[in-house]
Order: structure tokens, then sequence, then C-alpha cells
């Protein structure tokens, strides 16, 4: 009996109270088979690179794979600073499964993806997961352009005015899309920001004229007055060689928030700002060419100014009629920014009205909005 | 027998229970470690009520599901956190101290408390840490912590007894963890920018600052090479944050200041960055991951890391680091449980509030038309209702009768909602203790004040610093100014067109000033004006009133005296119904409330007080 006794006690002090930690799946060890080549930051992947093939290994706290693993694991995209699908949601990209404690190849076709990209997996699945995680090897697509961020993936969809692709992601944009002869210019500066264009000027030495295509602007939002990375005003004209920032929608407004700008050479190139694009009253009925436009110049001629309303007493923002009667009109602001007084020209043409274009979408008070930069902005007579 | 079969039963456990295992071996593995994060709590120890703006709401702060905050449901969620994370740590950027009833009356002593027992691993000092002096936050940290509070880039001075204990025995530059076998080394950053005074030798905080890349970096030489993880824990704001990062400039010269460092956890500007902010750290392509997580116990961040274990944390090639990140920012309202132990914790101190300050208590009806709220911002970036409110009271209040009154809009921490005005929203709009200082000033220095005022307020999308009561000014955010110093450029803001009097533009708020109406400041005359004393003191940059040497410390305090003045309006008309009344139908203000005043959109609105121009 006191032999009996003696190996339950024994055996109750063998109990390893070692925390789980050291039990099970330490790590996930993702392999990837191809690309054979990932890129790197100056070799980026071809554009073709669509898919991406990986083997995922459970291993232990002594890196030997963990045989005992016979469940699924989540995968992830994560790319500009968030992962596709949304983690919080908890539904991943795709579900891979170990056996044995190692999954088959698994080929994954990627979404469009931009920048250093990585595959994250994690065991989060069944009773008694161990939240041990692991990341492929980084793949390195090219870096988005301003219309990456601005242009929806359907224009006709529900949504095409109120969309990006890009939407909570943190944007690293280093160039622009025309190359050589591409320049990133800036083309209007506000209090709480400045507006940004792609464009392509005639040779690779930025000589104007510059032309912008749809969907080439950007609002870059600071909340304070923009500045570069030395803490340089960000003045019209200038070069930005690149940005980053959060890109949300705001009220229908896609903007790059708490950015960070780069520019070189402070030199402002006002003669590489595009033309104004001309709006007509088509646009209210081909509503697309508002969001083509957001953020860029634009030009509106001989429209009439309305009689002031609530939006003016409010908001300071008065409307232009521009045949489609006042309640079919582009809202504009001036005050702070030139020195006009709406009053004494209500129900009178103004010849030129020109500014860069903003949306904002707010239950029923849905309007496009022209911001004029200086006073040549208004042309009165 | 007996005695002999127990003396070998103890001798065989007691060997049996040494279990051999091998120790882990990470080299080589990705692993998973999780940081909790939080940032500027400011004793919002309890729930409150306050109605999410649109950020908040995207962030998932529901007004249906309030109220928010509390540190017991903080507690709930890092819990939560903690058991579906293989690693984890709770690191919090600073600011716990200052901005709910609880901090006026128990000086710190809740939020140490209690933030101890929801298992925080580490906090940076924060600015409000301060708040009631070096010697308080000595005491409270001394007596409760139970975690290191950090800051490298603060040179602790000797105390003046020897032998005395002060900060200087508690704040270490650095804390290194094991979590779950993975290293990770915190360095604190303290806030500097909001602590005019630290630069000054002598100083009765008893520190003066390094400067932060030198203090950063010396940190991370020394403990770089032991440690898988470097985490910098930050009060410095979001700008000191990025300025830590190098440009893209190529200079061959340029320190890279980040070089080794793998995650900043900032605080101080009450921001979310999601998705967080990635900074080139150095040459060998590793990056900084930059997070913010809000404030006011709004949110928890969680940032889930992979790390892939390297073979030598000396060689930036071959060190450990980030390989993945995701983050989440969890709102915290009412649909979170209450962590037991910390509720329990700050049940007395709930009771003892309540028994001490009358926090519901109501005493004036907030009731503009529309149900609009009296806001501490205007949309025009001038003179806002509310600090107009707060510095009309200050000037009339007895006792000061100033010809005009200026006090910093960051001072008011929050508005007026449509209904019943409390004693707790009192405290929500004036968190801190500060009182109405007077002195009086020249008409250039008055000026001085004023451009002061226009250079910040420019910085800011011309959004004014300052409210006032009793002066009209334009705050030229971009325009011809003079130039002040043969050594510079004219600046591009000032202010112009200053006018001491009541009413200077009639009724039209971006209107000219009425000529005869109000009297043109006059450089060589004397004007008597009230000011907060936080700004009397050179908080926040303003040197002109610091070197003022006639300043009255009066200690009545802001709070007080807008309690008083909003005392002295006449009560609402008998038929005005209270439309937060439940009962139905709803009663009226005075028949729920009493005489109580109305305080409508008219009062002190917003008049060109200070009317921002560009020219």
């Amino acid at each position: 009996m006191n032999r009996a006794l003696l190996s339950l006690l024994v055996l109750a002090a063998c109990v390893d109270h070692q925390p789980d930690l050291w039990k099970g799946t330490t790590s996930l060890e993702v392999q990837l088979i191809a690309p054979a080549d990932p890129g790197s930051q100056t070799n980026r992947l071809p554009p073709n690179t669509t898919n991406a093939t990986i083997k995922v290994t459970a291993k232990d706290d002594q890196g030997a794979i963990d045989t005992t693993v016979n469940r699924d694991v989540d995968l992830y995209i994560q790319f500009l600073g968030t992962f596709t699908p949304d983690h919080v949601k908890a539904v991943p990209f795709q579900k891979i499964t170990l056996t044995n404690g190692v999954s088959q190849p698994v080929t994954i076709d990627l979404p469009p993806t931009f920048g250093p990209t990585v595959l994250w997996v994690e065991d989060v699945e069944g009773a008694d997961p161990s939240y041990s995680t692991g990341t492929s090897p980084q793949l390195w697509f090219r870096d988005p352009f301003i219309v990456d961020i601005q242009k929806p993936v359907d224009e006709t969809a529900v949504n095409a005015l109120e969309d990006s692709p890009l939407e909570n992601k943190n944007v690293v944009v280093t160039a622009s899309r025309y190359g050589a002869m591409g320049r990133l210019v800036v083309s209007g500066v506000y209090a709480q920001g400045y507006t940004l264009d792609d464009v392509k000027c005639a040779d690779a030495n930025g000589t104007p004229p510059c032309v912008a295509g749809d969907y080439d602007h950007a609002f870059i939002y600071s909340f304070s007055r923009a500045s570069d990375q030395m803490g340089r005003v960000i003045r019209l004209g200038e070069n930005v060689v690149g940005f980053q920032g959060a890109v949300s929608e705001f009220n229908g407004l896609t903007e790059v928030g708490f950015p960070q700008s780069f520019v070189d050479d402070t030199t402002p190139h006002e003669n590489q700002i595009t033309a104004p694009v001309k709006v007509d009253n088509t646009w209210f009925t081909n509503k697309i060419m508002f969001e083509r436009n957001e953020a860029g110049l634009v030009e509106v001629d001989g429209a009439t100014l309305c009689p002031l309303d609530a939006d003016y007493t409010t908001y300071q923002q008065w409307k232009l009629d521009l045949g489609s009667g006042c309640k079919t009109a582009i809202n504009v602001i001036t005050a702070g920014v030139v020195n006009f007084d709406p009053t004494t020209y209500v129900g009178k043409v103004i010849p030129k009205v020109i500014g860069t274009m903003r949306p904002i979408n707010i239950g029923s008070f849905n309007v496009w909005i022209l911001y004029p930069r200086f006073d040549q902005d208004l042309v009165l007579q | 027998m007996r005695g002999f079969v127990i003396a070998v039963i103890c001798a065989t456990s007691a060997s049996a229970c040494t279990v051999q295992r091998d120790q882990p071996n990470l080299v080589g593995q990705d692993v998973h470690l999780t940081l909790i994060h939080t940032a500027d709590i400011h004793s919002r120890l309890f729930p409150y009520t306050f109605v999410p703006n649109t950020f908040d709401q995207g962030y998932g702060l529901l007004p249906v599901n309030g109220p928010f905050g509390g540190i017991a449901k903080i507690a709930t969620v890092a819990h939560r956190i903690r058991a579906t994370a293989a690693r984890s740590l709770w690191l919090d950027s600073g600011d716990c101290f200052e901005g709910a009833p609880v901090f006026n009356k128990y000086k710190g002593e809740a939020e140490v408390r209690a933030l101890s027992m929801a298992g925080l691993d580490a906090e940076v000092i924060g600015n409000h840490e301060f708040d009631l002096g070096a010697v308080n936050l000595f005491y409270q940290m001394n007596n409760w912590a139970q975690f290191p509070l950090l800051a490298a880039n603060y040179h602790f001075v000797d105390p003046p007894m020897p032998g005395q204990k002060s900060l200087k025995d508690i704040v270490a530059p650095y804390e290194i963890f094991d979590a779950g076998g993975v290293k990770v080394g915190v360095i604190g950053m303290g806030n500097t920018s909001s602590l005019t005074s630290i630069y000054e030798q002598g100083n009765s905080l008893g520190f003066v600052p390094i400067d932060s890349n030198e203090a950063l970096q010396e940190q991370v030489r020394q403990i770089r090479g032991s440690v898988d993880v470097v985490v910098v824990l930050s009060h410095l704001g979001l700008d000191a944050d990025e300025n830590l990062s190098p440009s893209q400039v190529p200079d061959e010269n340029q320190s890279l200041p980040l070089a080794g460092v793998d995650v900043i956890l900032g605080g101080h500007l009450h921001i979310v960055t999601n998705p967080p902010k990635v900074l080139q750290s150095d040459t060998h392509g590793n990056q900084t991951v930059l997070v913010h997580s809000g404030a006011f116990a709004k949110y928890v961040g969680r940032l889930d890391l992979t790390i892939h274990i390297g073979t030598d944390n000396n060689d930036p090639d071959k060190r450990s680091k980030i390989t993945g990140y995701t983050y989440t920012n969890i709102p915290i309202d009412s649909k979170i449980p209450d962590d037991p132990d910390v509720a329990n914790l700050l049940w007395p101190y709930s009771v003892a509030l309540a028994r001490d300050i009358d926090l519901n208590g109501v005493f004036a009806y907030t009731n503009p038309t529309g149900g609009a709220n009296i806001n501490r911002a205007d949309n025009t970036g001038g003179d806002s209702q509310l600090g107009n409110l707060v510095a009309r009271a200050m000037q009339v209040q007895t006792g000061i009768e100033a010809q005009f009154a200026l006090t910093n809009s960051l001072g008011i921490r929050d508005n007026f909602y449509p209904g019943p005005l409390t004693i707790e929203q009192m405290f929500n709009v004036f968190p801190f203790e500060n009182s109405i200082t007077v002195m009086y000033l020249s008409g250039t220095e008055v000026q001085e004040l004023m451009d002061f005022n226009a250079r910040k307020s420019a910085d800011r999308g011309c959004k004014t610093q300052s409210q006032v009561a009793g002066i009209y000014s334009d705050m030229v955010c971009k325009g011809t100014c003079p130039q002040t110093d043969p050594n510079f450029p004219a600046p591009t803001a000032c202010a112009k067109n200053i006018y001491i009097g009541e009413n200077c533009r009639g009724d039209d708020p971006n209107g000219p000033i009425i000529p005869g109406k109000c009297a043109p400041l006059v450089p060589s005359a004397l004007y008597r004006v009230a000011v907060n004393d936080y700004i009397a003191n050179g908080g926040s940059g303003y040197t002109v009133l610091k070197r003022n040497s006639s300043k009255q410390f009066t200690t009545i305090s802001l709070r007080d005296s807008l309690t008083v003045y909003l005392h002295s309006q006449p009560p609402c008309a008998d038929n005005v119904v209270d439309t937060t009344d439940k009962q139905t139908p709803q009663r009226t203000v005075k028949a729920r409330w009493g005489a109580i005043p109305c305080l409508d959109e008219k009062i002190e609105a917003h008049d060109g007080r200070i009317r921002p121009v560009f020219e």
C-alpha cells in the first residue's frame, strides 16, 4: 500500500506546470514555392504576377514539425498596412489544411496588391488553437499610383462615387504612372491640405505642357498646413517625389490622411499644372465625370450666381447655376481665400471660376464643391 | 517506519518535480507577439457619455452603445486579447492623469491602482502626469504602481535633500520583457513639447530634457543586441514620432535615429492611426511600424506582430525583425462587461465621488435652436461660442474686471450638448484646475500676444488657438506682415486691426470693425488682462505672458467663474420643454429642474472677435 501511495504521489508531482506556450505549435513556417524570385525594393515583380504558391508547416518550440496538427489555418494577404480581407471580420482570404503538421503546396490567387506584400497565416481555428502565426517572404509588387487610389473598380457600380479600392490602406506612392515623363505636381494649397496631380509632361525633363488623365488627382489632408519631410510648407507647383498616408472616404471625398510628403527640389513648377477641365451641366446626369475629376482642377464658365440660401449662411457656400437651375448647381467656397462678396453678384453671370473639386455626401446633402485657390481663380468680368 | 516512508516520498517527489525540458529554441522561427496599446486615458476610469463624432463612429463607437470608456472594461478587453494571443504585453503611452473629477479629487491614486490591477506592463510619462507636480507623480507611482514608469529622454537631477527619494529613483529609460521566449525592449520617450518649463535649469519638475534622437539612439545602442524587438513607447506626439525617421532625401551623412526600432506606440495628440504608419528606419530595409490608439479610454489598440527570430540581434541583417503585422482598434462601450476585480477596486472611489461632488447636479439648460451644441470650436476657425462664454466669464468675474480676457482654445476640452448642463459636464469642459491670472500688458505686448496667436493658428489650419472677450482682431493666416526681426524674413501670419471693446463688428462676424464703436489698440497704453494661469506661466509658448512681472494669481478657477457667470443668466421661459425628459408628456425645464438659466445660440455667439483672414 505504501508503494502504491508512493507511486501516486510521484506521478502527481510530475505534472508539468510549464505554460501552454511550450506545448504544441510555436510557429507556422510559410515556404514560398512560387514565384521563385519574390522581387525586391528595386526589382519589382512583373505585372502579370497574380498568384503565389506556398507550403505551410507547423513547428514546435524546438523548430521541429508539430505532427499533432490536423486542422485548418487561416490565410490573409497583408499589403499597404492592413489585411485583405479585413482581419476584424475574422473571415480569412482562404483556409489551408495542415495534415500531420504540413500542408500540400497551395496556389493562392492574389487580389490586386501593391507594394511589399506577405501572406500571413494564423492558427486560430478549432477548440484549442495555438494562436501561432507565420508569414511568407515579402513579395514585391509595384507601389500604387494616384489612379489606383482614386479609380473605382466599377464606374457603373452604385457606390462608384464614394468608393476607393484602397480605402483603409496606408498607401505609399513613389512615382508618376507616366514614368520618366511624369510628375506629381501640387495643383492647389489650402489651410488643411493640398491637391496633387499625376501629370504627363512633354519630355523627361518635365517640360510643359503637362496633362493629367481621369482619376489622376488626390487630396492630401494634413489637418494643419501641409509640410514636407523637412518641415517646409508645401507650395503650389512643387514636384512631390512621394507621399504616404491612410486612404479614407470622408463623406464621399477620397482623402489621404496623416500624410508624409517628400519633396527633393522645392522649386515651384506652376507651368506644369494642368489646364482645368471644363464642367458643363451634362455632368449632373453623368456624375462619374465629377468622380473622374475629384480633387482635380476644374473650370466653370458663364454660370449664374444663385440666390444665397442656408448653405451660405451655415457653410459659406454659394452656388453656380450652369443652366440646370439652382437646385442642380455647383457649390463654391471662397471665404477666407478669395476677397469676394457673393451677395452683390446674385443673379449675375460669373465669366469664369476655377478651383479644385471635392464632393460632400452627408445623407441627403450631396454637393460638389469648387475650392478656388486665389483671387485669379475668380474672373468676374 | 512511517516517518521513513514520508521522508522517501518527499525526497522522491521533490526530485520528480524537476521536469527536464529543453529551453525553447525559437531561432529561425516566426513567432507571434501581441501588443496591447492604450494612451491618454485621462482619468476616464468610469464610463462616460458623449456624442461620438464621424471618426469615432467609423471606429465603432456607436451612439446607441454608450456610455463609453472605463478602465474596468478596458481590463476585460485586455484579458480577452491575452486569451487569444500567444505572447502579449500591455503598454500605455502616458497621460493617464487628468481629465475627470476622480483625478481632481484623488490626484492619480485611482488611475495608478486601477492600471496596476488591470495588468498594465509599462507606461511612459506623459505631460499631464506632472499636472500636480513631480512630487505627486513620484508619490502615486511609488505607492501604487506595479508597472515600470519609463522615460529615456529626461535627465533627472538630484533632489535638493540628500537621500530624499524622487522620480530619479523610479523612472527607468527602458525595460526588457521576456514574452514567452521573445525578448522585448521597451524604451520610453516622455513628452517635451508641452512641458515648456523643463528647458530651464532648476525647474520645479526636477529634470531637463535630453535630445530625443540622441536619447533614443543611445538606448537602442545599449539594448539592440540583447532583444528581439525594440518598442518605443512615446508621448512625443505624431509629428515628433515621424521626425524621428529619416527623410527620403539621399544624404550619406544623415543619421538614422530609428535604426533598430521596430515599433513606435505613440500618444499625446489623441488620434488614431489605423492603418498604422510605416517608416523606413534603416538602410537594411528594416521598417518601423507606428501606431497611435486614440484617447479618453475610448479604444484599446491591438497590434499583432509576426517576428522572425534572427541569429544575431547585433547585426541589422541577421537580427530578429517584424515580417507581418495587423492592427485593430477596439471600441470600449457598454456592451463590454466590467472586469470584476478592477470594478471592485474602483467602487469606493465612485461612492466617495458621488458623496462629495454632485456630478449629476443640473444648474443650466443648453437649448440652442435646432438642437445644436454650444461648441468649443467654430467652423469658421475664428472665435467660438463656448470660447467666448469662457473668456467673458473670466473678464467679468468679480474682482477681475479686466478690459479683455484671453484663454487658450485647447484648455476647453468639450462642448455643451443640448439638454441639462451638469457639474460633470463642467469637469469635461474644464478638466484642468486652471485659474484666472490678472496682469497688465502694454499695447505693444497685446500686439505681440495676438501676433503669436495668429502664427500659431496659421500652422493649425487657421483655427484660432485663443478665445477672447473684450478684444477684436483680424487673424491674418497668410498675408503681408511687418518684419519684426531684421534677421528673419517678415512673417506671413500676424494680427491686424486690433480693437478693444464690445460688439465691434455689429451684426456681421465677417464684417469690418465699425468706426467709432471700439477703441483701436494704443501701443503705449496699459491694459488690464485676464488669462488662465497655464498660459500666464508660459504654457503653450505664450512667452509674452510668462515674462510679465505684474501677474496676480487669483486662484479663482475657470470652472467656477463660468459656473457663476451661467448662474447669472436669466432663467428659462416657463414653456421651454426639456426634450431629454423620458416622461410622456415631456416636462418643462422649470418643472423638472426649477428656475435654471437657458443657454441659447445667442449668448456670447460667434461675432468675429477673432476673424480668420487670408490676404
